[in-house]
């Protein structure tokens, strides 16, 4: 697997660095030719906020040709640009505003009137050349495309983008290069796109959070297969530097995790990795970049291109992507049954990491290094589990391992302690080092099934209660600050009130999930929820007086579909109806 | 032992080192073949093992490794090859004609790339590509050359001043000499210590 790496928003950026570290050797002074980063990934940091990206010195501006580079992610609007006039008056939104202090629900406003106010769409295509979001469609060609594979072949396939200077030296290194090149016709050859995405965020309700949705959704509209995976970051604790309570950055994080988490597949992410920052600090002592350094560490053995022997493809995204989907048959996790219709819905993972010398333990301390010993969930960061869970509770493991390892012995170890069929444990196994053995384990939705469990400490279920309890609190005693924000136009304040308190509005659904985390249900995020798309979208359009079709999103077509469906029972019921199908059938 | 036996001595070793560090990579592939042979799951070949094997160092390592062992021959013929004092008949000054150049020197090292550091200097370095190398050694790489034209320049210092001799100049030599052969070899050697130790 061979990710582009996309940080957005601050921490995404800072996490980023860690994997744009080059392994090359190179001057102090001067920095010569083409950053060799672990596993030959690529990255890019898109960010909001100018003065944040203009206010550090790692990466270039990517318009100008820099590797490792940011993207202003409002980049491609010009001050004076009719779209952003439109959705300022309209709506109150801006286009180019400096970064998104904590608030989820601003981006997730801004991107879904691109998507349901026709005027607003047409607007956009006029003036950007086609494209119907000027934020995400500039993030997405501008800025990643050009890394991934799907550039192959087409006009911006040259990327990663040099200057002049690049490029001669790029030449020079490709002549030098060739000499030492082994010709192996048979062996895998390094290419320089990547075969799917990742995304680095923090759930904090800023940039990174808001931006994941908007640009996988944009990216499925050209590519319905591409792998797209996200690693999200619990905020911790508290009252954060920019003094954002907790309550606040726990409602951006659940709005985030319910619109990734209820798209279906082709239409979202494939997985969610979650990480909460708490577990991270405690064992770090509040050190960040040893914070980001741990990520980066724990993604390693997913980003090790060193596969056994023979193995080489085990790891490709699109095989990754396939695992992370498949639903064991017997159970039915991660389903829902409506009807005849079977949804797949993105599933979380939760990462445990652990690393020993080779020559302390076996493979059975070192996946009880990662897992955690049995019984023993709490207190956290004793063990490898990067974001509360109970190992037992998994429906399917990713094992990727560094070191020499049987399978049969890695499945034994990690069987012992989830107590998972070896059918529904995936092992990938790297070389390593040979002198560090490290293990990650990807734990598929590691919760449910039973009830109370949110009342353990150290569950999936026990840390989701806390952070929806906080976000409930939030929105119930924040009305006027969630609502009475800046600029906000009469029409979105009303989107937004019906949204956050309307009926079947996202507190109603809060309190539901609650309801299915208490029950052992899951998934516990299962209806979307729209601030302009629930019933809203026609409104929008009668307001501009406009008759269009109407796009609808999965939740409005379900409801469709069971009022149809009622209607059409209601109407075969009838007397009437029943004595016209008798006239039929006799004539 | 006198001064002679002694330079032919530290010869030895140079050609030790460079021996030790050959068993070591060949040792270094049966170690990793016997672990991979014990824990896989299917039958393999020599070539997937070094296919699996392989990682990208990085075109600035590879370039500084290419360079840095194209010199270490010119050092080290520099070194012993250079004056008569060592090998009375073989050396540079059984050319008169080339030594008598104003270019000699630049013939001479020349031809010491062209023919066996072409060689050494493609098939060396292919070694690295199989072996996990920390960006510190990488870094400490980067001094070697270095290392190698302080051997070098006292070399020609030396058969510029030839017949009178100067000691330290060729101890010198010999001291930033092999230095830099160890770092060269110290990602093999650390790898296959730490593959010992597994």
């Amino acid at each position: 697997m061979k990710p582009c790496v996309v940080g957005i928003g601050g921490a995404g950026g800072n996490i980023l660095k860690q994997f744009l570290q080059s392994m090359d050797a190179n001057l102090v002074v001067h920095q010569f030719g083409e950053i060799l980063s672990f596993g030959d990934v690529k990255g890019i940091w898109l960010e909001s906020a100018s003065q944040d990206a203009l206010g550090q010195n790692y990466y270039g501006n990517l318009t100008q040709n820099r590797y490792p580079a940011y993207l202003i992610c409002h980049g491609g609007v010009s001050d004076s640009s009719p779209t952003r006039s439109y959705a300022m008056d309209t709506y109150g939104f801006d286009l180019k505003a400096q970064g998104f202090d904590r608030r989820a629900e601003y981006l997730k406003a801004l991107f879904e009137v691109f998507e349901n106010d026709p005027v607003l769409k047409e607007k956009c295509i006029e003036e950007f050349k086609g494209s119907d979001n000027p934020l995400s469609g500039y993030m997405w060609k501008v800025g990643i495309r050009p890394y991934t594979t799907i550039a192959i072949g087409g006009k911006s396939a040259s990327a990663p983008i040099k200057n002049e200077e690049g490029k001669a030296q790029e030449a020079f290194q490709k002549g030098l290069s060739s000499i030492l090149k082994q010709r192996n016709k048979n062996g895998p050859k390094s290419s320089p796109y990547c075969d799917s995405i990742l995304f680095l965020a923090s759930l904090g309700g800023g940039t990174g959070t808001g931006f994941i949705n908007p640009i996988t959704s944009f990216v499925r509209s050209e590519e319905v297969i591409f792998p797209i995976f996200a690693l999200g970051i619990m905020t911790e604790k508290g009252t954060d530097k920019r003094h954002a309570a907790e309550g606040q950055r726990y409602l951006g994080a659940v709005i985030a995790m319910y619109d990734l988490l209820t798209k279906e597949s082709g239409k979202g992410i494939d997985g969610l990795l979650l990480i909460d920052n708490q577990i991270l600090k405690d064992k770090f002592s509040g050190n960040y970049s040893a914070m980001d350094g741990h990520i980066y560490q724990a993604l390693k053995p997913l980003l090790d291109l060193r596969n056994y022997p023979g193995d080489q493809l085990q790891d490709d995204a699109p095989a990754i992507r396939r695992v992370f989907w498949e639903v064991e048959a017997e159970n039915g996790q991660d389903r829902k049954d409506r009807d005849s219709e079977i949804r797949l819905l993105p599933p979380m993972f939760v990462p445990c990491y652990n690393i020993q010398q080779d020559y302390i333990g076996d493979i059975n301390t070192l996946v009880e290094g990662a897992l955690g010993k049995s019984g023993s969930l709490f207190p956290l960061g004793k063990d490898g589990r990067l974001f509360p869970c109970d190992p037992v509770k998994a429906d399917r493991a990713l094992v990727f391992t560094r070191g020499f390892f049987s399978t049969a012995e890695i499945t034994e170890a990690v069987a012992k302690r989830t107590h998972l069929p070896p059918s529904k444990i995936k092992i990938y196994r790297k070389l390593g080092d040979s002198r560090n053995e490290d293990v990650l384990i990807l734990l598929r939705n590691p919760y449910g099934g039973s009830p109370d469990e949110h009342l353990r400490q150290g569950t999936l279920e026990w840390k989701l209660h806390e952070i929806i309890s906080l976000a409930i609190n939030y929105v119930d005693e924040n009305q006027t600050n969630i609502l009475g924000f800046q600029s906000f136009t009469d029409l979105t304040k009303d989107r937004l009130r019906k949204y956050f308190y309307g009926e079947n509005g996202l507190l109603d659904e809060l309190h539901n999930c609650l309801d299915r985390l208490e029950s052992g249900e899951r998934p516990v995020f299962q209806r979307p929820l729209s601030i302009f798309g629930n019933g809203g979208i026609g409104s929008i359009a009668m307001d501009e007086g406009c008759a269009v079709d109407l796009e609808l999103v999965a939740g409005d077509k379900a409801k469709m579909r069971d009022l149809v469906k009622a209607e059409l029972k209601e109407i075969l019921r009838s007397e009437d109806c029943r004595r016209r199908i008798r006239e039929i059938m006799q004539s | 032992m006198n001064e002679h036996e002694l330079r032919i001595l530290l010869l030895i070793i140079l050609a030790a080192i460079l021996v030790i560090g050959l068993l070591a990579h060949m040792h270094y592939f049966v170690r990793i073949t016997n672990h991979i042979k014990r824990t896989s799951d299917r039958a393999f070949q020599k070539e997937d093992l070094k296919i699996a094997l392989r990682i990208h160092q990085g075109s600035n390592f590879n370039t500084v490794m290419l360079f840095s062992w194209c010199l270490f021959v010119v050092a080290i013929a520099f070194l012993y090859f250079l004056t008569p004092e060592i090998f009375p008949n073989w050396n540079y000054f059984s050319f008169p004609k080339v030594a008598s150049d104003s270019f000699g020197l630049a013939y001479f090292a020349a031809a010491l790339i062209i023919l066996p550091g072409i060689l050494i200097g493609i098939f060396i370095p292919k070694g690295y590509k199989y072996y996990q190398i920390s960006r510190p050694l990488k870094q400490a790489t980067l001094f070697v050359p270095l290392l190698l034209l302080v051997s070098i320049s006292c070399s020609i210092y030396l058969g510029t001043i030839y017949p009178v001799t100067d000691k330290s100049f060729w101890y010198l030599g010999y001291a930033s000499l092999i230095v830099a052969l160890i770092i060269m070899l110290s990602p093999i050697g650390k790898g296959y210590l730490e593959e010992l130790r597994a």
